[in-house]
């Protein structure tokens, strides 16, 4: 039964990725649409499109679809490993279809992201072919009306199918492995304690629901971006616009979906910068001892003792006197973040790991001859992970407040880029603060939303790996 | 003790200096300066050169340390450029603003978050426990701009019960009990605020606290004695829960000082913190640097603080 569904799923899904790349990814207005296909198989190539109607210039499209390329062999491995699962019964079958089909549907995430102005800067640089006069070419950048296919919508909610199936099949899997025997590991421990707990369901759900509407759910949108029209300036919400117009005749909605897209990543973002300064100090701290350590701590001593929120609007004032272009202060948002927030994470580090020294598993591995590389990094680090994710997981949800707080004094993330927080920056006009409500109170739902439901996680992840609180 | 004391003291010093250090960099990282910033359009180069000078702007940065610290040592800390008065000063005007707001937030914060944090432990995994805890985590969750907006656009502009912002009516020179009730009307919102997000963390540190009591031997002893469920939580348990709780409050006294620079922006409170931030936009770096110390300090002295109430209320607590 379960092989047949598989390999029934295997030919639909391969049937699927043809007809998705076959339809149209972009639809450019006067030149017609172009497929996936297209896009796929001409990368860094210039494909050269005619007006429909004949007459106008040639339109040059320069393909940047690598990560959708990737994402396709993916999906197409993911379909293979389907059609091998009914022939040879594989535990890790179901395990790796999930890992190929998660990582085809978050590259082709990656493709949406690596985004600019408009639509199709989503998969390609659109130029105006022109004959100069003295017959050679010359290329301009096209101002063209470019919506979104019909493939690519296909492709955002088609995408998830396999990973659905693969899961599904998994569960199955480990239901039946599970009347079988019971191995308990820390980590299946935790997992079951985290299941238990539905105030953490609740929020991965929420966060689940953010990141693909933040990162996917723009290909839906068909307003660009950067273009403004102030022709229809702050409209209420309405059909159209779902949560109505901004300032300069932007649809609020898309700039949520833009702006989430920016303040997700960078909280993600600033998170790993901490999460690798503050775990290599921790832990360097607290193996070696003595006298690395109390200098190492000293530094993280001062670094603990600075005050947070005035050292980033500090170093925010400092990007701004240095004319940080708006494209590159995202990034400078993270590391700020990230270089402020490493301290608190060194110290439970280096807490755990002075502990865990003196353990006997630890003599073990003096015994055994291994390097200092190797013990701190294959047998301390790993046993302080649990308290790292907690941590780290808590950190992404701070970070977020962090940079909308820094972003709505107008020192983060920078106008024509979205964020949450710098969207709320329109109360300063006290009309709109008191009779558009449109205008700020989404974007500052989201916020609190988002991390609420990062922090219901952590909270949750907490309790489970927490041994004491079992139930 | 009184060596512990003078030892944590002693030890503090380098970290301060380490502090001062950190802090003085990055805030000379700024470029923009103070006479730029204010600039004259009719002034001439010369005159701006001039001026700089006169501040201390052009100097190199280790000069500029070196002098900075000096004067620290013997506590001047600089004039501020804003207001043409010694930092000091200009920190003690508008720090009690400040510490007045933070304080009425304190209280209200404790009275929600331990009472809430004790019935949460003692109903573990219930209905009741849930809705606290997201009514915890939502405090935390909620940036406390957008908090205050919210509260500024439905009090004050939708139902016009609560004035918009400032500390105290402007123009009107109310004395006496109108006086009082000005102030404390015009404190309501930004104090909810500051209570809000900070009921989160001590209302799970409260719960936690009693958790770890609620599971101890003793407990179990004062149960099967027959004691009744209010006896045992109120009077066993909760003794010994409030040891972590009462240095985690000692650890935030301090703080009460220490401003709070975005919902006093938002508020328009005269308070340190918001005067940090004007301090930042005007490019005024001795109250900036000021600021910064003070407040660094204040959460030297509250870690300090701490441990000394630890060893204060747990008897079996002993500094070496």
């Amino acid at each position: 039964m379960k092989r047949k569904t598989l390999l029934f799923s295997g030919i639909i899904f391969s049937i699927i990725i043809v007809i998705i790349f076959t339809l149209p990814f972009a639809n450019i207005k006067k030149y017609g649409s172009i497929s996936g296909f297209d896009l796929v198989f001409h990368i860094l190539e210039r494909v050269e499109l005619t007006p429909v109607s004949g007459s106008g210039p040639v339109l040059v499209i320069i393909s940047n679809s690598l990560p959708l390329l990737l994402s396709l062999i993916m999906y197409t491995l993911t379909a293979g490993l389907f059609t091998v699962g009914i022939f040879k019964k594989s535990k890790n079958i179901s395990s790796f279809s999930i890992f190929t089909a998660s990582l085809g549907y978050v590259l082709y995430g990656v493709q949406l992201s690596d985004t600019g102005t408009s639509v199709i800067e989503f998969f390609a640089n659109l130029l105006v072919k022109q004959q100069a006069s003295d017959g050679s070419y010359i290329y301009k950048i096209a101002q063209e009306e470019v919506t979104t296919g019909i493939g690519a919508h296909v492709f955002v909610i088609a995408g998830l199918l396999p990973l659905i199936v693969a899961i599904a099949v998994k569960v199955l899997e480990n239901i039946e492995r599970n009347r079988q025997d019971l191995i308990q590991t820390p980590w299946s421990i935790a997992l079951r304690q985290f299941r238990r707990n539905k105030l953490a369901l609740v929020g991965m759900g929420i966060l689940a629901i953010f990141i693909i509407l933040c990162f996917y759910g723009p290909v839906f949108s068909n307003f660009a971006l950067l273009e403004t029209k102030v022709t229809i300036a702050k409209q209420k919400p309405s059909f159209k616009y779902i949560f109505g117009t901004d300032a300069i005749g932007r649809d609020i909605f898309t700039r949520l979906m833009y702006g989430g897209r920016i303040s997700l990543t960078v909280g993600f973002v600033a998170v790993l910068i901490e999460i690798v300064i503050g775990t290599a100090i921790g832990g360097i701290a607290g193996y070696y001892g003595g006298k690395i350590d109390s200098a190492l701590m000293r530094i993280v001593d001062v670094f603990l003792s600075l005050p947070y929120l005035p050292m980033v609007i500090i170093l925010g004032t400092v990007m701004s006197d240095l004319d940080v272009p708006p494209q590159k202060r995202i990034f400078f948002v993270m590391l700020i973040l990230g270089f402020l927030g490493w301290p608190s994470l060194a110290r439970l580090v280096r807490g755990q790991i002075l502990s865990l020294r003196e353990q006997e598993f630890m003599l073990a591995a003096e015994a055994l001859g291994l390097s200092d590389r190797r013990k701190i990094a294959r047998h301390l680090i790993p046993n302080v992970i649990p308290q790292i994710i907690v941590s780290a997981t808590l950190g992404i949800g701070g970070a977020i407040l962090s940079e909308s707080a820094l972003s709505f004094l107008g020192l983060g993330v920078a106008m024509p880029y979205p964020s949450w927080g710098n969207m709320i920056q329109t109360v300063k006009d006290s009309y709109d603060f008191a009779y558009r409500w449109w205008l700020w109170i989404p974007s500052g739902v989201c916020i609190f939303v988002t991390v609420l439901a990062i922090n219901f996680v952590g909270d949750g992840l907490r309790d489970a790996f927490d041994p004491k609180m079992k139930r | 003790m009184w060596q512990y004391l003078i030892r944590r003291i002693l030890q503090m010093i380098p970290i301060i200096i380490g502090i001062s250090l950190v802090i003085f960099l990055i805030i000379n990282l700024v470029p923009g300066n103070f006479i730029e910033a204010k600039a004259n359009p009719k002034m001439s180069a010369e005159q701006i050169e001039h001026l700089k000078d006169l501040y201390g702007i052009n100097d190199p940065i280790p000069v500029k340390y070196w002098k900075w610290l000096k004067g620290a040592a013997v506590g001047d800390f600089g004039d501020s450029f804003i207001y043409i008065k010694p930092v000091s000063e200009v920190i003690n005007t508008f720090v009690w603003n400040s510490f007045i707001l933070a304080l009425f937030a304190f209280i209200l914060e404790i009275l929600i978050a331990i009472p809430i944090g004790i019935i949460s432990a003692t109903k573990q995994y219930s209905k009741t426990d849930m809705i606290f805890t997201v009514f915890a985590l939502m405090g935390i969750s909620i940036p406390s701009f957008f908090m205050g907006l919210l509260l500024k656009k439905i009090f004050a502009v939708d139902l016009k019960i609560l004035p918009l912002a400032n500390m105290t009516t402007p123009g009107a020179n109310y004395t006496g009990i109108r006086y009082l009730w000005d102030v404390i009307s015009h404190l309501i919102m930004p104090c909810l605020v500051l209570a809000f997000s900070g009921v989160g963390s001590l209302m799970r540190f409260t719960r936690t606290a009693v958790l770890e009591v609620i599971k101890q031997d003793y407990i179990r002893t004062a149960r099967s004695k027959g004691l009744s469920e209010k006896t045992v939580i109120y009077k066993h348990a909760l003794r010994n829960a409030l040891i972590p709780i009462v240095t985690i409050i000692g650890l935030s006294l301090p703080g009460l000082f220490s401003g709070a620079i975005i919902t006093e922006s938002i508020f328009g409170i005269p308070g340190i913190g918001k005067i940090a931030l004007d301090a930042v936009n005007k490019r005024d770096y001795p109250l900036l640097m000021g600021f910064s110390m003070f407040v660094a300090v204040l959460t030297l002295i509250g870690n300090l603080l701490s441990d000394i109430l630890y060893a204060v209320v747990d008897p079996r607590v002993k500094l070496k």
